[in-house]
């Protein structure tokens, strides 16, 4: 990915586990290009991806260790979880046994990684079919664990767990997000040729033709308007 | 499940909030300075903003890029007008791009199975690489969809404006090489 290059003042690894099918890939997705991905395509041993977020401190890399929810016998193998600064356990709100599996992921996550902070996160409250209320969420409260409920499809709080644990590893409660280095771009004749430029935007203008028949998918707009 | 005690449900109030923050007592990994906040919009004014939901062309259909402002920036001293886009909440850039005044690049084509969304090309340059992009924006209202591509238009023909004057300054400063070519031949 393109954030490899950028300079960074900190780098963290973060671990996301969670149960198959809670939206853990969706997350990081939703974070790095925009894209909600509706499909359930399940992901195998581990994705590991950057992700850059601009801070009063400057700008800082998560390496994300993004991990498959599917091996429900045995946990995951201990270098998914070496060397972690940070974890995120996800579950989905609208499944009780993905909540009712999160003491597993946190024994499995906690041999492991001994008191770093880790943020748990009820996701899908988007969802008209909530099944875990907000109540009965209550197995961080002993443990020094954030909850958030979150949406990656409209995006609600979809910050906070990230927000949450950058202070927690920087020590400043008052690190915020801000608005990162936006510089001009170069004009194309500094980087192609004329005729690269000239094949490329014939194609383009084929292409237009069927893009302008593109379907939107339908999103939820709470976050827009 | 073996721990299924330790875990047990606990009993609490009609006020319980579980997204009450918690402070722990984490050492931190890495104590940092404060920084200066640089936009990179510091010599640019804002010429206009919308409320904007932006699409990207992707596998052969449009897919979200994210929601927020885009701003029409106008720079103090070259004067062209770029197209920027951050991400609502986490600030991320989804659009960044420079109005290019030639053709197929920049022109407006509404979007035919949405009434309030415009679609165009151009090189964007939002992860710090120039790619050649389909995009699409949709606006809140019919106001503000027609109100979008008159400010679009006019930036670019403003763009336009610019080349051509410099086009004309131009030849001038060419003569120069061409004579220092002869001397070494």
């Amino acid at each position: 990915m393109v954030d490899n290059k950028q300079n960074v003042v900190a780098e963290f690894k973060l671990v996301l586990v969670g149960d198959g099918g809670v939206g853990k890939t969706t997350f990081v997705t939703r974070h790095q290009t925009g894209e909600f991905e509706k499909r359930y395509i399940a992901t195998q041993g581990v994705n590991v991806s950057n992700m850059v977020l601009y801070t009063t401190k400057g700008p800082i890399r998560f390496n994300i260790w993004d991990t498959a929810g599917q091996e429900k016998l045995g946990g995951l193998r201990e270098g998914y979880y070496i060397g972690a600064n940070a974890a995120i356990m996800m579950f989905d709100v609208t499944s009780r046994i993905t909540y009712k599996n999160i003491p597993k992921w946190h024994k499995d996550l906690t041999r492991i990684c001994e008191n770093i902070p880790i943020v748990l996160v009820g996701n899908k409250v988007d969802s008209k079919d909530r099944k875990v209320k907000a109540r009965q969420i209550t197995f961080h409260r002993k443990r020094s664990l954030q909850y958030y409920d979150v949406s990656a499809k409209s995006n609600y709080q979809y910050e906070k767990p990230f927000l949450w644990i950058l202070r927690k590893l920087t020590g400043d409660p008052t690190l915020n997000l801000v608005e990162g280095i936006a510089l001009v771009a170069p004009d194309t004749e500094h980087v192609m040729t004329e005729d690269q430029i000239k094949q490329l935007e014939m194609e383009q203008a084929e292409a237009m033709n069927l893009a302008q028949q593109g379907v939107l998918p339908d999103d939820e707009d709470d976050e827009f308007n | 499940m073996a721990d299924n005690k330790d875990y047990a449900e606990e009993v609490v109030d009609d006020n319980y909030d579980p997204e009450a923050e918690v402070t722990g007592d984490f050492k931190p990994v890495q104590e940092l300075k404060d920084v200066a906040i640089v936009t990179g919009e510091e010599d640019e004014e804002v010429v206009d903003k919308f409320r904007t939901k932006l699409y990207r062309w992707r596998d052969e259909q449009f897919k979200e890029r994210g929601a927020g402002d885009l701003k029409f920036l106008k720079h103090k001293q070259t004067q062209k007008i770029r197209i920027l886009m951050r991400q609502d909440k986490t600030h991320k850039i989804v659009a960044n791009f420079n109005i290019s005044h030639k053709d197929p690049l920049c022109k407006l084509l509404p979007l035919k199975t949405n009434d309030k969304s415009w679609i165009w090309s151009c090189y964007d340059f939002s992860d710090c690489e120039l790619l050649l992009e389909k995009l699409c924006g949709r606006f809140i209202s019919a106001e503000e969809f027609n109100r979008f591509q008159k400010v679009f238009e006019e930036s670019r023909a403003h763009n336009a404006s610019l080349v051509s004057e410099k086009k004309e300054e131009e030849p001038k400063k060419e003569e120069e090489p061409k004579k220092e070519e002869a001397k070494s031949e």
